[in-house]
């Protein structure tokens, strides 16, 4: 088995070394770099799930006795929109590499108002959470929440963002015919958003 | 030099009769000592996870670039 080194592994880009050719690298830098970032994320929503088990556990009563009743079914609604969104991603990426890029599109800005429609109901829930009294400093229940929902809604709209940004490459025919290579990174993070979210609202709304 | 050897070597002897003599056990961790059961449950199987998956993820990271690797040898020129 030959050494694992990091060098040895991503290739060095498109770069002359004298009688070598110019070779390819085998995972794009823009990929590489998205899937640290994320396993960094992992780690950092690990540490706030296991808070939440940790500072559970030590009560006996959960929720707490006073506090409102979570919106189960309308967040049920939510996290459908949200796993629709990237079904709508998955099509247009398949769609680009079909070379049809204009229905890719379409299928990508539904992806993104899938998205948007998800902060607008999440932001629209907590603002009647808040009103039945649910705010950061009522209970450790309330903290907890709005940590964890509000640590993915700032993911989610990073996300959205990035998104955003990756329409630009749908107008730049420079980038014709390479488009999913670009966008790429950009499904990578709105897949890692949709994939913990499920885990985050069976820990914190079903159990 | 003897001496001063002799010296060191007593005052050696010294610190570590203290600290045979002064400490006592502190029960100062909250989980381990002050939590309930499934406080003390709960921090021991997170803290299992919390070391097991960026071990696995970065393995993960590690074989997927090697099998990449592997596919561009392979692939003919």
């Amino acid at each position: 088995m030959k050494c694992l080194t990091l060098q040895n592994l991503l290739v060095a880009g498109e770069v002359n070394l004298g009688n070598r050719p110019n070779r390819k690298p085998i995972v794009p830098s823009a990929v590489f770099g998205m899937v640290v970032f994320i396993v960094t994320e992992v780690m950092f929503f690990s540490g706030l799930i296991s808070a939440y088990l940790i500072i559970r556990s030590g009560l006996e009563e959960w929720p707490p006795w006073g506090q409102p009743r979570l919106p189960i079914e309308a967040t049920a609604f939510n996290t459908f929109l949200l796993v629709l969104s990237a079904f709508a991603v998955y099509r247009s990426r398949n769609l680009l590499l079909q070379h049809k890029q204009t229905k890719a599109y379409k299928f990508h800005l539904g992806a993104i108002t899938l998205g948007v429609c998800f902060l607008l109901l999440q932001g629209y829930e907590w603002i009647q959470l808040v009103k039945y009294g649910m705010t950061l400093s009522s209970s450790v229940y309330g903290a907890l929440f709005y940590l964890i929902i509000g640590a993915h809604g700032v993911h989610v709209l990073a996300a959205l963002l990035v998104m955003g940004y990756g329409i630009n490459y749908f107008y730049q025919t420079q980038h014709q015919g390479r488009i999913s290579e670009y966008l790429l990174p950009i499904h990578i993070l709105w897949y890692f958003v949709v994939g913990i979210w499920p885990l985050l609202y069976a820990l914190v709304y079903l159990v | 030099m003897k001496e001063s050897l002799k010296k060191n070597y007593y005052k050696t002897i010294g610190i570590f009769a203290l600290f045979l003599v002064l400490p006592s056990v502190l029960k100062a961790c909250a989980v381990c000592f002050s939590g309930t059961e499934e406080t003390l449950w709960a921090f021991y199987i997170t803290t299992l996870i919390l070391i097991i998956l960026p071990i696995a993820m970065i393995v993960s990271v590690v074989l997927w670039l090697y099998k990449k690797k592997s596919a561009s040898v392979n692939q003919p020129v």
